[in-house]
C-alpha cells in the first residue's frame, strides 16, 4: 500500500470518465473516452490534431497499457526509452530492466498484441524507468488494476525509482482500487447457486504465426482438469495468474476461438449451450453506438426482445445507480452504461451462460460489484449461469465455484476446482 | 500432433543477400508474368496429345510449380489457407464470367470456346498469383527494417522514426480488425446472419438483407476508425519525446 | 482541409488511413470476371483522406493503400491502381483544399471529381493502356475496350459508395473539428478578453 509521500498524489475517482479527464488534464496528452459517443470522439481527435504539443514531457501509463506502446515490441520499445534518456543501450540492459519486472526476455521480441494485461503493464512500468532521466514526472492511470497482488511490489519499485530521481508522480484511480485506502469492495448477499455441467476434454487452441510487423512464430495452448469436478455453479470465478490464458480459456468456452482437437462445453440445467461474453475491452463490442442504438440494431426485427433488453438495461442502471440519471436514447455518455447495455441485451437472449471478463476494469470496485451482483441476480432468474473472469481477489469472496488456471508447461494450462 | 517442418535453406525469407532473395522471387513469378514456359509447354504436349490443347494441361503444371515454390516457405497449413481463399475468388470470378456470358452475350466475342478458354486462364491465373503475391510480400521482413531503424542515429533517425510510427500503427490496424472480427463473432454466432435472425422471417429478404448489409458495414466502418484513431494521440507523444530527446542529445 | 500540429501526428493519421484503404479494400472484394479486376470500398478512406488532410494525404492513402491492397491477389492491376487512386485522393485534396465545413458544396464537388476520375482512370487503363502493354507482356493482356465498358458500371458503384461514405465521415469529423475550432477561438477571446 502506497502512503500519500511527498512526490506521490494519490487521486480517486468515481468513474473512468472523470480519471480520463484528470489525466488528460495533468499531462496535456489526448486520450478518447471511447464511451462518450462518435461526435464526441472526433470532437476530442480533432481538437488534438489541431492543437500544441504538451511542452513538459511526462512518461505515462494509460487506462489501457496497449496504448502507451508506440513501437512493435519490447525490445524496441526499452532501447528507445532508454536512447531517450541519452543512455546507449546493450541488450543486456534491456534484458536486466525487463527482469527487474518480472517479465521473461522471451516477451523482448514478441508483438505487444500478443501480451496480456498483466504482461503490457509491467512493460510499461520498464518503460517508465527507462524514460526517468528524461522525463519531468510519471502519470500513471490504475497502475495495478491488471496486475496480482503478488506483483504490486513492481508498482512500488517504480514509485522508489522515480522517488530517487526526484521526479513526482500522479497516480490516478478509480475508487477501491488498491493504492486508495479510504474504501474497500463492498459485501453482497450470497447469490442462489445455479448448478452447470462443465465438461473438459483437452481442448487445444493453436494460434498462427504473425508475420507482419514483427514476427512471432505459431503457438498453442492446451487445458486439461487437475481432477475432473463434476459439476460447477454459477457465479463462478475463472481466475490464475498473468498471461496464463483465462482470457483465451473464456473465448474457447464461448466457441469464439475454435478448437484444433478435444472439447470444452459448458450447459445449464436445461442443456441449453447458448454462450455469450462480455470482453475485457467490452466498449469495442458497442461498435460506437449509444445504449439505445445498440439494442434497436441487435433486436431491429424483435420488438419484444428489443423491450425486455431495454427493461434490463434499465433494471441494471437503476440498481447501480440509483441516484445517477442517465438517458439511453442519447450517445452512451459511460463505460457504466456501456457495460450494463450489452450485458442486458445478452441476457434478454436467455443465453446458458453469461461470461463477464475483468467486469471491473474502467468501473470503481463498488460499481463493479453492484454490477456483478444485479447481472447474476437477473440472470439466475432466466437459469442463465454468470462466469466472471479475473485476477482480482475481491471476486473470490462471491463466487461459488472457482476454475484456477495454472501454466504448468509452456503450453499446458491445468484447471483447478474448488467449490467454496 | 507433430508438423513437418521444411529446412530453413528452402524458404525464400531466409536467402540473403536481399537482391538474391529479389532475383529469385522475380524468377518463379517469371511464367506469371510472360507466359514464356507455358506457351512452350503447351506446343510440346500439342505433339503427343493433338486432340487436345496444350494449354489446359501447361496451366496447371505452372500453377503447381509455382505452388511447390511457395510451399516450403508458408509450410503446409498456410499454402493450403492461402488455397482456400484463392479457390473462392477464383471459382467466384469464373462463375460469374460464365453467368455475365449468358445475359449479355453481346459484349463476349462469338467464338464460345475462346471465352471458355480465357476464363480457365483466368482460374488459373488466380490460383497461383494468389500464394505467390503472399510469398512474395512475407519473404521480407519488417522487423529486421524495425530494428535497424531504431539503433540509427544521424539524419535518417528523423525519417526512420517516421517510418517506425507508419508501421506500428499499420500493426494497430492488424490488431484492431481480429479484435473487431471476434466482437463480431461474439455479436454473431452464426458469423454472417444477424442475431435472432428466427425474427426476421417475416420480412422479404428483398429488404433485409441489403438493410442488414449497408448497416453493417457503415457501424463496422465506423468502429474500425474510432479504434484505429483511440492509440494515435499517445503513441505520437511518445514519438515526439523521442525525436526532441535526440535533439537535445544530439551535440550539433 | 484540417490544419495539424506537428508531422509525426500527420505521418501517423496518414498511416491509419493507408491502412484502412488497404483493410477495406481487401475485405469487401467483389469480383469483375470481365476485367479480372474486383470491387470494394477503399475509395471511402481515400475521399476521406483528400478532404481531410489535403491532397499530399489523399495521393498516399490512395496510391499506396490500395496497391497493397492489390499486390494479394490482383497484382497486376498495381500500376493502374497505384496512379488512379493515387490521383483520385489528390484531386479530391486539390479540389477541396480551401472548403469551409459549413459548405457541402466544394467538398461535394471534390468527391464527386475523385470519384469520376477513379471510374474514368480504370476505363482508360482497361480498354487502351492494358491491351497495349499486354502485346509485349501477356500478363497485362486481361482486359479490352468491351470488358472496360462491363466494368464502368460496378466502378461506378463503387465511386458512388466511395464518394457517399467519404463524405459521411469528413462530415463526421469535421463537424467535431468545428466545434472544437470555435471552442478555441472563444477560449482565445475570453483570454483577451
Amino acid at each position: 500500500m502506497i502512503s500519500a509521500e511527498k512526490k506521490i498524489v494519490v487521486s480517486t475517482f468515481d468513474t473512468y470518465e472523470e480519471l480520463v479527464d484528470q489525466f488528460v488534464q495533468s499531462t496535456g496528452i489526448f486520450f478518447p473516452k471511447m464511451a462518450a459517443g462518435r461526435s464526441d470522439f472526433f470532437r476530442g481527435f480533432s481538437q488534438w490534431l489541431n492543437g500544441t504539443t504538451p511542452g513538459r514531457p511526462w512518461a505515462v501509463i494509460t487506462p489501457d497499457p496497449a496504448q502507451g506502446l508506440a513501437l512493435p515490441n519490447a525490445m524496441q520499445i526499452l532501447v528507445s526509452a532508454l536512447n531517450q534518456s541519452g543512455r546507449t543501450a546493450g541488450e543486456a540492459d534491456v534484458s536486466a530492466l525487463i527482469e527487474k519486472y518480472g517479465l521473461k526476455t522471451t516477451i523482448l521480441t514478441q508483438p505487444v498484441s500478443t501480451l496480456s494485461g498483466g504482461e503490457l503493464l509491467l512493460l510499461n512500468f520498464a518503460k517508465a524507468e527507462a524514460q526517468c532521466d528524461h522525463v519531468n514526472a510519471l502519470a500513471a492511470c490504475n497502475p495495478v488494476f491488471w496486475l496480482n497482488p503478488a506483483r504490486h511490489k513492481y508498482w512500488l519499485d517504480l514509485c522508489r525509482h522515480f522517488e530517487v530521481a526526484g521526479k513526482n508522480i500522479d497516480a490516478l484511480v478509480l475508487q477501491g482500487d488498491h493504492l486508495d485506502t479510504s474504501s474497500r469492495g463492498n459485501k453482497f448477499p450470497p447469490v442462489e447457486s445455479l448448478p452447470m455441467s462443465l465438461i473438459i476434454d483437452r481442448p487445444l487452441v493453436n494460434f498462427p504465426e504473425i508475420q507482419f510487423p514483427v514476427f512471432h512464430a505459431a503457438s498453442r495452448l492446451q487445458y486439461s482438469w487437475a481432477c475432473d469436478p463434476g459439476e460447477v455453479f454459477s457465479p463462478f470465478l475463472i481466475t490464475g495468474d498473468n498471461g496464463v490464458g483465462k482470457s483465451i480459456f473464456a473465448r474457447l468456452l464461448a466457441g469464439i476461438f475454435p478448437v484444433s482437437s478435444g472439447r470444452a462445453v459448458i450447459t445449464n440445467s436445461d442443456g441449453n449451450r447458448n454462450i455469450r461474453l462480455l470482453f475485457q475491452e467490452a466498449i469495442t463490442q458497442l461498435f460506437a453506438l449509444s445504449p439505445f442504438e445498440y439494442l434497436e440494431r441487435v433486436f431491429s426485427a424483435s420488438k419484444e426482445l428489443f423491450d425486455e433488453a431495454l427493461r434490463l438495461f434499465r433494471d441494471l442502471m437503476h440498481d447501480v445507480h440509483p441516484d445517477r440519471l442517465y438517458d439511453d436514447t442519447q450517445g452512451c455518455r459511460s463505460l457504466m452504461a456501456g457495460k450494463a447495455c450489452l450485458i442486458a441485451a445478452r441476457l434478454a437472449e436467455k443465453p446458458a451462460l453469461l461470461l463477464l471478463d475483468e467486469p471491473g476494469w474502467g468501473l470503481s470496485r463498488q460499481d463493479a460489484g453492484r454490477l456483478v451482483f444485479n447481472t447474476c441476480r437477473l440472470a439466475h432468474n432466466y437459469k442463465t449461469g454468470v462466469g466472471i473472469i479475473s485476477h482480482q481477489p475481491e471476486w473470490h469472496d462471491f463466487a461459488l465455484s472457482n476454475l484456477k488456471l495454472k501454466k504448468i508447461a509452456p503450453e499446458q494450462v491445468e484447471i483447478n476446482h474448488e467449490r467454496i | 500432433m507433430s508438423v513437418f517442418e521444411f529446412p530453413g535453406f528452402l524458404k525464400l525469407q531466409n536467402l540473403r543477400p536481399w537482391w538474391l532473395k529479389m532475383a529469385v522471387l522475380m524468377l518463379i513469378g517469371f511464367p506469371l508474368v510472360s507466359n514464356r514456359p507455358a506457351g512452350l509447354i503447351a506446343a510440346g504436349l500439342e505433339k503427343f496429345l493433338p486432340e487436345m490443347p496444350g494449354s489446359i494441361l501447361a496451366w496447371p503444371l505452372i500453377t503447381f510449380f509455382i505452388w511447390a515454390c511457395c510451399l516450403p516457405s508458408l509450410g503446409t497449413a498456410r499454402l493450403l489457407d492461402y488455397l482456400a481463399a484463392a479457390y473462392t475468388m477464383a471459382i467466384t470470378t469464373v462463375v460469374s464470367g460464365a453467368v455475365l456470358r449468358e445475359i449479355l452475350p453481346v459484349v463476349f466475342t462469338a467464338d464460345v470456346s475462346a471465352d471458355s478458354f480465357r476464363l480457365l486462364r483466368v482460374y488459373f491465373n488466380i490460383l497461383a498469383v494468389f500464394p505467390y503475391s503472399l510469398t512474395f510480400l512475407n519473404a521480407f521482413s519488417v522487423s529486421d527494417l524495425l530494428s535497424r531503424l531504431t539503433k540509427t542515429r544521424g539524419r535518417f533517425r528523423s525519417a526512420g522514426l517516421h517510418l517506425a510510427l507508419a508501421l506500428r500503427i499499420c500493426q494497430h490496424v492488424g490488431e484492431v480488425i481480429p479484435k473487431l472480427l471476434l466482437v463480431w463473432r461474439e455479436e454473431n454466432p452464426d458469423l454472417l446472419l444477424p442475431r435472432c435472425r428466427d425474427d426476421w422471417q417475416g420480412i422479404s429478404p428483398l429488404i433485409r438483407w441489403p438493410m442488414w448489409f449497408i448497416r453493417s458495414i457503415s457501424q463496422w466502418i465506423f468502429a474500425c476508425i474510432i479504434l484505429t484513431f483511440e492509440p494515435i494521440p499517445v503513441m505520437v507523444n511518445e514519438i515526439e519525446q523521442i525525436n526532441e530527446s535526440r535533439d537535445s542529445n544530439d551535440p550539433h | 482541409m484540417t490544419r495539424i500540429k506537428s508531422r509525426f501526428a500527420e505521418t501517423a493519421v496518414i498511416a491509419a488511413l493507408t491502412a484502412l484503404t488497404a483493410v477495406t479494400t481487401m475485405l469487401v472484394r467483389v469480383p469483375i470476371p470481365a476485367t479480372n479486376g474486383y470491387f470494394n470500398i477503399g475509395d471511402v478512406f481515400i475521399i476521406l483522406a483528400g478532404l481531410w488532410l489535403g491532397p499530399r494525404a489523399g495521393f498516399i492513402a490512395g496510391a499506396f493503400g490500395s496497391a497493397i491492397a492489390d499486390s494479394i491477389g490482383f497484382p497486376v492491376y498495381i500500376p493502374a491502381t497505384f496512379i488512379v487512386k493515387g490521383f483520385e485522393g489528390w484531386i479530391t485534396g486539390m479540389l477541396a483544399r480551401h472548403a469551409t465545413t459549413g459548405s457541402i458544396m466544394r467538398p461535394g464537388l471534390a468527391a464527386v471529381t475523385g470519384g469520376l476520375s477513379m471510374v474514368a482512370g480504370y476505363y482508360i487503363f482497361e480498354a487502351y493502356i492494358y491491351p497495349m502493354i499486354g502485346q509485349h507482356i501477356p500478363m497485362f493482356n486481361i482486359t479490352d475496350p468491351g470488358a472496360a465498358f462491363i466494368a464502368l458500371f460496378p466502378n461506378a458503384v463503387q465511386g458512388i459508395s466511395g464518394i457517399i461514405g467519404g463524405l459521411a465521415l469528413w462530415k463526421a469529423i469535421a463537424s467535431g473539428s468545428q466545434t472544437s475550432n470555435d471552442n478555441n477561438e472563444q477560449s482565445v477571446a475570453g483570454q483577451n478578453g
